[in-house]
Protein backbone atom coordinates (compact mmCIF):
# COMPACT_ATOMS: atom_id res chain seq x y z
CA UNK A 1 0.00 0.00 0.00
CA UNK A 2 2.98 2.17 1.03
CA UNK A 3 4.54 1.68 -1.79
CA UNK A 4 2.30 2.19 -4.42
CA UNK A 5 1.35 5.64 -3.12
CA UNK A 6 4.71 6.55 -2.86
CA UNK A 7 5.76 5.73 -6.78
CA UNK A 8 2.93 8.10 -7.94
CA UNK A 9 4.45 11.24 -10.09
CA UNK A 10 3.65 14.01 -6.75
CA UNK A 11 4.46 17.97 -7.21
CA UNK A 12 7.34 17.56 -4.26
CA UNK A 13 8.19 14.17 -3.67
CA UNK A 14 11.68 13.47 -3.43
CA UNK A 15 14.02 10.50 -2.70
CA UNK A 16 17.04 10.89 -0.35
CA UNK A 17 18.23 7.65 -1.38
CA UNK A 18 18.26 4.14 -0.92
CA UNK A 19 14.41 3.51 -0.86
CA UNK A 20 13.49 6.91 1.61
CA UNK A 21 11.16 8.10 -1.54
CA UNK A 22 9.12 10.41 0.00
CA UNK A 23 5.88 11.77 -1.76
CA UNK A 24 6.41 15.39 -0.45
CA UNK A 25 9.38 16.86 1.48
CA UNK A 26 7.80 17.19 5.45
CA UNK A 27 8.75 14.75 7.87
CA UNK A 28 7.82 15.09 11.78
CA UNK A 29 11.21 15.30 13.97
CA UNK A 30 12.00 12.99 16.43
CA UNK A 31 11.37 13.62 20.39
CA UNK A 32 8.28 15.24 18.69
CA UNK A 33 5.59 12.74 18.25
CA UNK A 34 6.39 9.74 20.33
CA UNK A 35 5.99 6.78 17.94
CA UNK A 36 3.18 8.69 16.02
CA UNK A 37 -0.36 7.23 17.77
CA UNK A 38 -1.37 9.81 19.85
CA UNK A 39 -0.80 12.65 17.02
CA UNK A 40 -2.46 10.36 14.53
CA UNK A 41 -5.50 10.81 16.72
CA UNK A 42 -5.63 14.90 15.86
CA UNK A 43 -3.97 15.23 12.52
CA UNK A 44 -4.05 13.09 9.33
CA UNK A 45 -0.36 11.52 9.19
CA UNK A 46 -0.77 10.19 6.10
CA UNK A 47 -0.25 13.35 4.40
CA UNK A 48 3.23 13.47 5.64
CA UNK A 49 6.29 12.11 3.92
CA UNK A 50 7.09 10.72 7.05
CA UNK A 51 7.72 10.64 11.08
CA UNK A 52 11.26 10.21 12.94
CA UNK A 53 10.36 8.24 16.06
CA UNK A 54 11.51 9.40 19.36
CA UNK A 55 15.03 8.05 19.88
CA UNK A 56 15.27 4.53 20.34
CA UNK A 57 18.26 2.98 22.90
CA UNK A 58 19.11 -1.10 23.92
CA UNK A 59 17.67 -0.82 27.32
CA UNK A 60 14.78 0.67 28.29
CA UNK A 61 15.11 4.43 29.85
CA UNK A 62 13.13 6.18 32.61
CA UNK A 63 14.43 9.79 31.08
CA UNK A 64 15.20 12.85 33.64
CA UNK A 65 13.69 13.85 36.87
CA UNK A 66 11.88 17.03 35.97
CA UNK A 67 11.87 19.68 35.71
CA UNK A 68 12.12 18.62 31.73
CA UNK A 69 11.22 21.49 29.78
CA UNK A 70 11.18 25.83 30.00
CA UNK A 71 9.22 27.84 27.78
CA UNK A 72 11.72 30.70 26.12
CA UNK A 73 10.58 33.67 23.97
CA UNK A 74 9.63 31.90 21.07
CA UNK A 75 11.23 28.56 22.04
CA UNK A 76 11.61 25.99 24.08
CA UNK A 77 14.42 24.32 26.66
CA UNK A 78 13.86 20.33 26.64
CA UNK A 79 15.76 18.25 29.13
CA UNK A 80 13.97 14.84 28.58
CA UNK A 81 16.64 12.64 29.02
CA UNK A 82 16.01 9.85 25.87
CA UNK A 83 13.14 8.61 27.62
CA UNK A 84 12.24 5.33 25.87
CA UNK A 85 10.49 1.99 25.58
CA UNK A 86 13.98 0.22 24.52
CA UNK A 87 13.95 -1.24 21.16
CA UNK A 88 12.22 -4.70 21.86
CA UNK A 89 9.29 -3.35 23.59
CA UNK A 90 9.49 -0.29 20.19
CA UNK A 91 9.48 -3.80 17.98
CA UNK A 92 6.58 -5.44 20.01
CA UNK A 93 4.23 -2.46 21.15
CA UNK A 94 5.16 0.43 18.59
CA UNK A 95 5.64 -1.39 15.21
CA UNK A 96 2.41 -2.91 14.40
CA UNK A 97 0.96 0.51 14.69
CA UNK A 98 3.63 2.24 12.44
CA UNK A 99 3.86 -0.54 10.20
CA UNK A 100 0.19 0.00 8.84
CA UNK A 101 -0.07 3.22 8.24
CA UNK A 102 0.65 5.16 4.71
CA UNK A 103 4.00 6.92 5.73
CA UNK A 104 7.54 6.31 6.11
CA UNK A 105 9.02 5.60 9.71
CA UNK A 106 12.24 6.64 10.14
CA UNK A 107 13.32 5.32 13.77
CA UNK A 108 16.09 7.61 15.79
CA UNK A 109 18.71 5.40 17.69
CA UNK A 110 20.98 6.26 20.36
CA UNK A 111 23.97 4.77 22.46
CA UNK A 112 26.43 4.85 24.99
CA UNK A 113 28.91 3.11 22.14
CA UNK A 114 29.12 2.19 18.83
CA UNK A 115 28.27 -1.32 19.71
CA UNK A 116 25.24 0.08 21.13
CA UNK A 117 24.01 1.83 18.33
CA UNK A 118 25.17 -1.50 15.85
CA UNK A 119 23.02 -3.51 18.00
CA UNK A 120 19.81 -1.39 18.02
CA UNK A 121 20.42 -1.34 14.10
CA UNK A 122 20.77 -5.13 14.27
CA UNK A 123 17.31 -5.86 15.85
CA UNK A 124 15.69 -4.17 13.77
CA UNK A 125 17.03 -4.84 10.61
CA UNK A 126 14.84 -7.47 10.25
CA UNK A 127 11.65 -5.67 11.25
CA UNK A 128 9.27 -4.81 9.04
CA UNK A 129 8.02 -1.27 7.94
CA UNK A 130 11.18 0.65 8.68
CA UNK A 131 12.21 2.67 5.94
CA UNK A 132 15.77 4.07 7.64
CA UNK A 133 17.51 5.32 10.64
CA UNK A 134 18.19 8.48 11.93
CA UNK A 135 21.20 8.29 14.07
CA UNK A 136 21.38 10.51 17.58
CA UNK A 137 24.81 11.91 17.69
CA UNK A 138 23.85 14.96 19.02
CA UNK A 139 21.25 14.65 22.12
CA UNK A 140 22.58 17.54 24.43
CA UNK A 141 20.83 16.23 27.95
CA UNK A 142 22.50 12.55 28.72
CA UNK A 143 26.18 13.36 29.83
CA UNK A 144 29.10 11.38 28.09
CA UNK A 145 26.91 9.81 25.75
CA UNK A 146 25.56 10.47 22.11
CA UNK A 147 27.02 14.24 21.84
CA UNK A 148 30.74 13.25 22.06
CA UNK A 149 30.29 11.27 18.85
CA UNK A 150 28.67 13.91 17.04
CA UNK A 151 31.03 16.83 18.32
CA UNK A 152 34.24 14.86 16.64
CA UNK A 153 34.96 14.43 13.24
CA UNK A 154 36.87 11.00 13.59
CA UNK A 155 34.22 9.61 16.09
CA UNK A 156 31.56 10.40 13.41
CA UNK A 157 33.51 9.10 10.54
CA UNK A 158 34.17 5.76 12.43
CA UNK A 159 30.17 5.34 13.57
CA UNK A 160 28.84 6.26 10.68
CA UNK A 161 31.02 3.72 8.75
CA UNK A 162 30.35 1.05 11.51
CA UNK A 163 26.72 1.18 10.96
CA UNK A 164 27.17 1.51 7.58
CA UNK A 165 28.31 -2.70 7.50
CA UNK A 166 24.88 -3.07 9.41
CA UNK A 167 22.12 -1.71 7.26
CA UNK A 168 21.45 -1.32 3.85
CA UNK A 169 18.40 0.56 4.81
CA UNK A 170 18.94 4.70 4.78
CA UNK A 171 21.18 5.94 6.97
CA UNK A 172 20.18 9.51 8.58
CA UNK A 173 22.62 11.03 10.92
CA UNK A 174 21.66 13.76 12.70
CA UNK A 175 24.11 16.55 13.64
CA UNK A 176 23.94 19.11 16.34
CA UNK A 177 24.79 22.75 15.98
CA UNK A 178 27.11 23.03 19.23
CA UNK A 179 30.27 22.19 16.76
CA UNK A 180 33.03 24.70 15.77
CA UNK A 181 32.63 23.46 11.87
CA UNK A 182 29.38 21.75 11.00
CA UNK A 183 30.28 21.04 8.08
CA UNK A 184 33.67 19.03 8.58
CA UNK A 185 31.06 16.89 11.05
CA UNK A 186 29.13 16.44 7.72
CA UNK A 187 31.75 15.57 5.69
CA UNK A 188 32.77 12.83 7.98
CA UNK A 189 29.55 11.27 7.69
CA UNK A 190 29.53 11.46 4.31
CA UNK A 191 32.67 9.58 4.28
CA UNK A 192 31.62 7.33 6.34
CA UNK A 193 28.36 6.33 4.06
CA UNK A 194 25.34 8.24 5.34
CA UNK A 195 22.59 8.71 2.77
CA UNK A 196 21.83 11.85 4.50
CA UNK A 197 22.50 14.62 7.22
CA UNK A 198 19.82 15.66 9.10
CA UNK A 199 20.14 19.28 11.33
CA UNK A 200 20.11 20.85 13.16
CA UNK A 201 18.87 19.17 16.45
CA UNK A 202 18.63 21.68 19.68
CA UNK A 203 21.37 24.67 20.93
CA UNK A 204 22.84 23.87 23.81
CA UNK A 205 20.85 26.36 26.74
CA UNK A 206 19.99 27.51 30.27
CA UNK A 207 17.31 29.02 32.20
CA UNK A 208 18.25 30.29 35.76
CA UNK A 209 16.35 31.63 38.81
CA UNK A 210 17.87 34.55 40.35
CA UNK A 211 15.40 34.83 42.91
CA UNK A 212 15.85 31.05 44.05
CA UNK A 213 18.93 30.85 42.50
CA UNK A 214 18.41 27.47 40.98
CA UNK A 215 18.47 26.03 37.30
CA UNK A 216 15.31 26.00 35.88
CA UNK A 217 15.73 22.60 34.57
CA UNK A 218 17.09 19.70 36.62
CA UNK A 219 19.84 18.79 34.26
CA UNK A 220 20.80 22.70 34.90
CA UNK A 221 21.15 22.78 30.81
CA UNK A 222 18.79 21.98 27.77
CA UNK A 223 18.10 21.59 24.29
CA UNK A 224 16.45 24.75 22.87
CA UNK A 225 14.09 25.22 20.01
CA UNK A 226 11.26 26.49 18.46
CA UNK A 227 11.27 29.72 16.20
CA UNK A 228 13.71 31.56 18.43
CA UNK A 229 16.65 28.78 16.38
CA UNK A 230 15.19 28.89 12.87
CA UNK A 231 17.96 31.56 11.91
CA UNK A 232 20.69 29.57 13.56
CA UNK A 233 19.26 26.34 11.56
CA UNK A 234 19.16 28.61 7.88
CA UNK A 235 22.89 29.41 8.59
CA UNK A 236 24.01 25.44 9.72
CA UNK A 237 22.04 23.70 6.61
CA UNK A 238 23.62 26.44 4.32
CA UNK A 239 27.25 26.20 5.48
CA UNK A 240 26.60 22.28 5.39
CA UNK A 241 24.93 22.09 1.49
CA UNK A 242 28.18 24.08 0.20
CA UNK A 243 29.86 20.80 1.62
CA UNK A 244 28.44 17.82 1.09
CA UNK A 245 26.69 16.13 -1.92
CA UNK A 246 24.37 14.01 -0.28
CA UNK A 247 20.52 15.22 0.66
CA UNK A 248 20.20 17.44 3.63
CA UNK A 249 17.12 17.14 5.85
CA UNK A 250 16.61 20.36 7.60
CA UNK A 251 14.72 21.57 10.70
CA UNK A 252 14.71 23.73 13.08
CA UNK A 253 12.00 25.80 14.23
CA UNK A 254 9.99 25.48 11.60
CA UNK A 255 6.54 26.80 12.03
CA UNK A 256 4.76 27.11 8.70
CA UNK A 257 4.83 26.69 4.98
CA UNK A 258 7.17 29.99 4.47
CA UNK A 259 9.74 28.40 7.26
CA UNK A 260 9.76 25.08 5.55
CA UNK A 261 10.36 27.16 1.98
CA UNK A 262 13.57 28.97 2.76
CA UNK A 263 14.95 25.41 4.30
CA UNK A 264 14.44 24.03 0.66
CA UNK A 265 15.97 27.10 -0.55
CA UNK A 266 19.32 26.99 1.15
CA UNK A 267 19.70 23.54 0.75
CA UNK A 268 17.95 21.27 2.57
CA UNK A 269 15.51 18.62 0.40
CA UNK A 270 13.14 17.34 3.22
CA UNK A 271 12.65 19.11 6.57
CA UNK A 272 11.19 18.23 10.01
CA UNK A 273 8.61 20.00 11.74
CA UNK A 274 9.37 19.47 16.09
CA UNK A 275 8.62 21.73 18.60
CA UNK A 276 5.36 22.91 16.81
CA UNK A 277 3.39 19.85 16.34
CA UNK A 278 3.42 20.57 20.45
CA UNK A 279 1.61 23.88 19.57
CA UNK A 280 -0.80 22.61 16.80
CA UNK A 281 -1.07 18.78 16.07
CA UNK A 282 -2.01 19.59 12.26
CA UNK A 283 1.01 21.80 11.33
CA UNK A 284 2.95 18.92 9.34
CA UNK A 285 0.25 17.94 7.44
CA UNK A 286 -0.31 21.24 7.01
CA UNK A 287 2.61 22.69 5.44
CA UNK A 288 2.71 19.61 3.25
CA UNK A 289 -0.19 20.19 1.64
CA UNK A 290 0.92 23.66 1.22
CA UNK A 291 3.81 22.54 0.13
CA UNK A 292 2.53 20.10 -2.54
CA UNK A 293 -0.11 22.99 -3.93
CA UNK A 294 2.65 25.22 -4.33
CA UNK A 295 4.62 23.35 -6.32
CA UNK A 296 1.75 21.74 -8.37
CA UNK A 297 0.80 25.80 -9.18
CA UNK A 298 3.73 27.77 -9.26
CA UNK A 299 5.17 27.61 -13.28
CA UNK A 300 8.69 27.86 -14.24
CA UNK A 301 10.46 25.62 -11.17
CA UNK A 302 10.29 22.49 -9.66
CA UNK A 303 10.57 20.92 -6.28
CA UNK A 304 14.04 19.41 -7.25
CA UNK A 305 14.93 22.87 -9.15
CA UNK A 306 14.20 25.23 -5.75
CA UNK A 307 16.44 22.99 -3.41
CA UNK A 308 19.48 25.11 -3.05
CA UNK A 309 18.78 27.93 -5.68
CA UNK A 310 19.30 30.83 -3.19
CA UNK A 311 20.41 33.55 -4.73
CA UNK A 312 23.29 35.65 -3.07
CA UNK B 1 -7.26 7.09 37.17
CA UNK B 2 -10.49 6.26 37.99
CA UNK B 3 -13.13 6.36 35.37
CA UNK B 4 -12.61 6.07 31.33
CA UNK B 5 -13.72 9.09 29.55
CA UNK B 6 -14.83 9.21 25.77
CA UNK B 7 -11.23 11.16 25.23
CA UNK B 8 -11.88 12.02 21.58
CA UNK B 9 -9.33 15.33 21.96
CA UNK B 10 -10.40 17.77 19.12
CA UNK B 11 -8.45 21.17 18.57
CA UNK B 12 -11.20 23.86 18.36
CA UNK B 13 -11.20 27.78 18.07
CA UNK B 14 -13.59 28.27 20.63
CA UNK B 15 -15.33 32.08 21.46
CA UNK B 16 -14.72 34.30 24.28
CA UNK B 17 -18.26 34.87 25.62
CA UNK B 18 -17.28 37.13 28.95
CA UNK B 19 -13.60 37.32 30.59
CA UNK B 20 -14.71 38.74 34.75
CA UNK B 21 -12.11 39.88 36.87
CA UNK B 22 -12.61 38.20 40.51
CA UNK B 23 -9.84 39.48 42.18
CA UNK B 24 -6.66 41.68 40.92
CA UNK B 25 -5.19 38.38 39.83
CA UNK B 26 -7.79 35.75 39.32
CA UNK B 27 -10.38 35.87 36.41
CA UNK B 28 -13.33 33.54 34.80
CA UNK B 29 -13.64 32.83 30.95
CA UNK B 30 -16.34 32.04 29.36
CA UNK B 31 -15.93 30.06 26.14
CA UNK B 32 -18.33 29.20 23.73
CA UNK B 33 -17.94 25.27 23.66
CA UNK B 34 -20.94 23.40 21.95
CA UNK B 35 -18.61 20.39 20.76
CA UNK B 36 -16.77 19.53 23.84
CA UNK B 37 -18.85 20.99 26.88
CA UNK B 38 -21.27 18.49 27.41
CA UNK B 39 -18.16 15.84 27.04
CA UNK B 40 -16.18 17.62 30.35
CA UNK B 41 -16.30 15.31 33.09
CA UNK B 42 -15.05 16.97 36.95
CA UNK B 43 -11.14 16.89 37.00
CA UNK B 44 -9.95 17.00 33.34
CA UNK B 45 -8.43 19.98 32.13
CA UNK B 46 -7.92 21.81 28.50
CA UNK B 47 -4.72 23.21 26.66
CA UNK B 48 -5.33 26.54 25.76
CA UNK B 49 -3.17 28.79 23.16
CA UNK B 50 -3.44 32.57 24.95
CA UNK B 51 -2.53 34.59 21.62
CA UNK B 52 -2.00 33.65 17.56
CA UNK B 53 1.55 34.46 17.93
CA UNK B 54 4.98 32.72 18.53
CA UNK B 55 5.63 34.32 22.05
CA UNK B 56 4.34 32.76 24.04
CA UNK B 57 4.61 29.73 21.93
CA UNK B 58 2.98 26.68 23.99
CA UNK B 59 -0.25 26.33 24.97
CA UNK B 60 -0.63 25.95 28.79
CA UNK B 61 -3.04 23.82 30.97
CA UNK B 62 -5.96 24.74 32.76
CA UNK B 63 -8.90 22.83 34.75
CA UNK B 64 -12.33 22.77 34.03
CA UNK B 65 -13.87 25.27 36.26
CA UNK B 66 -17.44 24.77 35.61
CA UNK B 67 -19.64 23.99 32.29
CA UNK B 68 -22.56 25.15 31.92
CA UNK B 69 -24.95 24.04 28.75
CA UNK B 70 -22.70 24.56 25.83
CA UNK B 71 -20.16 27.28 27.59
CA UNK B 72 -17.23 26.18 29.79
CA UNK B 73 -15.59 28.58 32.40
CA UNK B 74 -11.75 28.73 32.77
CA UNK B 75 -10.35 30.19 36.45
CA UNK B 76 -7.13 31.14 36.01
CA UNK B 77 -4.51 33.11 37.78
CA UNK B 78 -1.90 35.49 36.90
CA UNK B 79 1.55 33.77 37.21
CA UNK B 80 3.73 34.26 34.14
CA UNK B 81 2.91 35.66 30.29
CA UNK B 82 0.13 33.86 29.28
CA UNK B 83 -1.58 33.87 32.42
CA UNK B 84 -1.45 37.73 31.93
CA UNK B 85 -2.70 37.64 28.22
CA UNK B 86 -5.76 35.83 29.44
CA UNK B 87 -6.34 38.04 32.23
CA UNK B 88 -7.40 41.12 30.09
CA UNK B 89 -8.67 38.82 27.40
CA UNK B 90 -12.02 40.74 25.77
CA UNK B 91 -15.11 38.86 24.55
CA UNK B 92 -15.16 37.93 20.69
CA UNK B 93 -11.95 36.96 21.03
CA UNK B 94 -10.40 33.55 20.19
CA UNK B 95 -8.86 30.92 21.74
CA UNK B 96 -7.49 27.58 19.91
CA UNK B 97 -8.05 24.89 22.56
CA UNK B 98 -7.33 21.52 22.46
CA UNK B 99 -9.57 19.03 25.04
CA UNK B 100 -10.92 17.65 26.68
CA UNK B 101 -7.69 16.06 28.69
CA UNK B 102 -6.98 13.96 31.59
CA UNK B 103 -8.46 11.30 33.31
CA UNK B 104 -11.40 12.14 36.10
CA UNK B 105 -11.51 12.69 39.73
CA UNK B 106 -12.74 9.61 41.19
CA UNK B 107 -16.34 10.87 41.88
CA UNK B 108 -18.29 7.57 40.86
CA UNK B 109 -16.13 5.39 43.66
CA UNK B 110 -18.51 3.73 46.30
CA UNK B 111 -16.08 3.48 49.26
CA UNK B 112 -17.31 7.47 50.61
CA UNK B 113 -20.08 9.19 51.55
CA UNK B 114 -18.52 12.68 52.24
CA UNK B 115 -16.48 14.18 49.44
CA UNK B 116 -13.98 16.45 51.39
CA UNK B 117 -12.51 19.05 48.70
CA UNK B 118 -9.32 20.72 49.85
CA UNK B 119 -7.65 23.45 47.61
CA UNK B 120 -5.19 25.92 48.16
CA UNK B 121 -4.69 28.85 45.54
CA UNK B 122 -5.87 28.75 41.68
CA UNK B 123 -6.52 24.93 43.07
CA UNK B 124 -9.70 25.82 43.52
CA UNK B 125 -10.95 25.93 39.91
CA UNK B 126 -12.10 22.33 39.59
CA UNK B 127 -14.03 22.16 42.74
CA UNK B 128 -16.74 23.99 41.82
CA UNK B 129 -17.30 20.94 39.00
CA UNK B 130 -16.84 18.43 41.28
CA UNK B 131 -18.82 19.41 43.94
CA UNK B 132 -21.72 19.52 41.15
CA UNK B 133 -20.90 16.00 40.18
CA UNK B 134 -21.04 14.89 43.84
CA UNK B 135 -24.07 16.51 44.55
CA UNK B 136 -25.48 15.03 41.67
CA UNK B 137 -24.46 11.44 42.97
CA UNK B 138 -26.53 12.23 46.23
CA UNK B 139 -22.46 12.98 47.97
CA UNK B 140 -22.05 15.11 51.07
CA UNK B 141 -19.25 17.93 49.84
CA UNK B 142 -17.02 19.15 52.61
CA UNK B 143 -15.20 22.18 50.96
CA UNK B 144 -11.60 23.37 52.52
CA UNK B 145 -10.29 26.40 50.52
CA UNK B 146 -6.70 27.92 51.58
CA UNK B 147 -4.83 31.28 50.43
CA UNK B 148 -2.43 33.34 51.59
CA UNK B 149 -4.73 35.71 52.15
CA UNK B 150 -8.37 37.00 52.38
CA UNK B 151 -8.32 39.16 49.16
CA UNK B 152 -6.86 35.96 46.81
CA UNK B 153 -9.93 33.45 47.99
CA UNK B 154 -12.41 32.46 45.65
CA UNK B 155 -14.76 30.39 46.88
CA UNK B 156 -17.40 31.34 44.41
CA UNK B 157 -20.59 28.56 44.16
CA UNK B 158 -18.99 26.07 46.71
CA UNK B 159 -21.16 25.51 49.77
CA UNK B 160 -20.22 24.43 53.27
CA UNK B 161 -16.93 26.15 52.86
CA UNK B 162 -14.61 26.09 55.93
CA UNK B 163 -11.70 28.85 55.00
CA UNK B 164 -7.85 28.77 55.88
CA UNK B 165 -5.31 31.83 55.50
CA UNK B 166 -1.74 32.00 55.84
CA UNK B 167 -1.63 35.36 57.74
CA UNK B 168 -5.41 34.81 59.00
CA UNK B 169 -7.23 37.42 57.85
CA UNK B 170 -10.17 34.79 56.64
CA UNK B 171 -10.62 31.72 58.34
CA UNK B 172 -8.31 29.51 60.28
CA UNK B 173 -4.74 31.13 60.60
CA UNK B 174 -2.69 28.36 58.85
CA UNK B 175 -2.70 26.04 55.96
CA UNK B 176 -5.47 23.75 55.01
CA UNK B 177 -3.98 20.29 56.12
CA UNK B 178 -3.70 22.10 59.82
CA UNK B 179 -7.55 22.90 59.54
CA UNK B 180 -8.55 19.69 58.50
CA UNK B 181 -6.94 17.75 60.96
CA UNK B 182 -8.87 20.06 63.22
CA UNK B 183 -11.85 19.40 61.40
CA UNK B 184 -11.40 15.53 61.06
CA UNK B 185 -12.88 14.50 64.98
CA UNK B 186 -16.15 16.31 64.01
CA UNK B 187 -16.56 13.84 60.75
CA UNK B 188 -15.88 10.52 62.85
CA UNK B 189 -17.77 7.31 61.38
CA UNK B 190 -18.58 9.29 58.37
CA UNK B 191 -16.86 7.51 54.93
CA UNK B 192 -14.44 9.93 53.43
CA UNK B 193 -12.51 10.47 50.41
CA UNK B 194 -10.07 13.46 49.67
CA UNK B 195 -10.20 14.99 46.62
CA UNK B 196 -7.07 18.24 46.39
CA UNK B 197 -5.89 20.25 43.88
CA UNK B 198 -2.97 23.29 44.90
CA UNK B 199 0.19 23.65 44.69
CA UNK B 200 2.90 20.48 44.99
CA UNK B 201 4.38 21.48 48.47
CA UNK B 202 0.17 21.51 49.33
CA UNK B 203 -0.71 18.40 47.84
CA UNK B 204 2.37 16.35 49.03
CA UNK B 205 1.84 17.15 52.79
CA UNK B 206 -1.46 16.52 52.48
CA UNK B 207 -0.88 13.65 50.59
CA UNK B 208 1.07 12.23 53.19
CA UNK B 209 -1.25 12.79 56.48
CA UNK B 210 -4.13 11.39 54.28
CA UNK B 211 -2.05 8.20 53.64
CA UNK B 212 -1.08 7.94 57.48
CA UNK B 213 -4.81 8.61 58.60
CA UNK B 214 -5.72 6.08 55.87
CA UNK B 215 -8.20 8.44 53.89
CA UNK B 216 -8.45 7.92 50.83
CA UNK B 217 -6.93 10.85 48.73
CA UNK B 218 -6.69 11.85 45.11
CA UNK B 219 -4.56 14.92 44.48
CA UNK B 220 -4.93 16.93 40.86
CA UNK B 221 -1.05 17.86 40.24
CA UNK B 222 0.07 20.86 38.84
CA UNK B 223 3.00 20.18 36.70
CA UNK B 224 4.67 22.42 33.87
CA UNK B 225 2.92 20.89 30.33
CA UNK B 226 4.18 21.47 26.98
CA UNK B 227 1.43 19.67 24.43
CA UNK B 228 -0.83 18.02 27.17
CA UNK B 229 -0.72 14.87 24.49
CA UNK B 230 1.89 12.62 25.40
CA UNK B 231 3.96 13.02 22.63
CA UNK B 232 6.81 15.98 24.43
CA UNK B 233 7.55 14.04 27.40
CA UNK B 234 8.00 17.30 29.25
CA UNK B 235 5.90 16.63 32.41
CA UNK B 236 6.53 13.60 33.90
CA UNK B 237 5.53 12.23 37.51
CA UNK B 238 7.29 9.73 39.76
CA UNK B 239 4.77 7.02 40.26
CA UNK B 240 4.90 4.21 43.02
CA UNK B 241 3.03 1.55 41.96
CA UNK B 242 1.48 -1.76 44.08
CA UNK B 243 4.22 -4.04 43.37
CA UNK B 244 7.06 -1.16 44.58
CA UNK B 245 8.65 -0.07 41.42
CA UNK B 246 8.55 3.43 40.39
CA UNK B 247 8.30 4.80 37.26
CA UNK B 248 8.21 7.77 35.86
CA UNK B 249 4.33 8.66 34.02
CA UNK B 250 3.31 11.68 31.86
CA UNK B 251 0.81 13.76 34.24
CA UNK B 252 -0.62 14.85 31.01
CA UNK B 253 -1.90 10.60 30.59
CA UNK B 254 -1.27 9.29 33.82
CA UNK B 255 -3.28 12.23 35.18
CA UNK B 256 -3.63 14.79 36.48
CA UNK B 257 -5.47 13.34 39.03
CA UNK B 258 -3.76 10.44 40.85
CA UNK B 259 -4.05 8.40 43.98
CA UNK B 260 -2.26 9.99 46.95
CA UNK B 261 -0.82 6.81 47.93
CA UNK B 262 0.94 6.14 44.37
CA UNK B 263 2.51 9.34 43.84
CA UNK B 264 6.00 10.41 44.99
CA UNK B 265 6.66 14.44 44.94
CA UNK B 266 10.32 15.85 44.37
CA UNK B 267 11.89 16.64 47.90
Amino acid sequence: MLTTQLTEIRPASISLGRGLDLKNPVLLASGTVSYGEELSKLTDLSKLGGIVTKAISLEVREGNLPQRIVETPAGMLNAIGLANVGVEKFIEEKMPFLRAQQFHTVVNIVGKSVDDYCEVVRRLEDVEGISGYEINLSCPNVKGECIIFGVDERATFEITSELRKCTNRHLMIKLTPNVTSIATIALAAERGGADSVSLINTVVGMAVNYKTRKPMLKNVTGGLSGPAIKPIALAKVWEVYNAVKIPIVGMGGITNFEDAMEFFLVGASAVQVGTMNFVSPNIGATVAEQIEHYFSTEKGTTFKNFIGSFEI
Amino acid sequence: MQIETDNEIRDLSLEVISNKQLTPSINVIVLHAPEVASRFKAGQFMEIKVNDSLFPLLRRPFSIHRVVGEQIEIMSKVVGIGTKILYSLKAGEKLQTLAPLGNTFGYDKDDFDLGVLISGGIGVAPMVMLEETLRARSKDVLNIVGARTAEELVTRYLTNVHLATDDGTAGFKGNVISLFSEILPSLKGKRLRVFACGPNPMLNALSKFCNAQEIPCEVSIESTMGCGIGICYGCPVRIKHSDGTIHNKLLCQYGSVIDAREILFDE
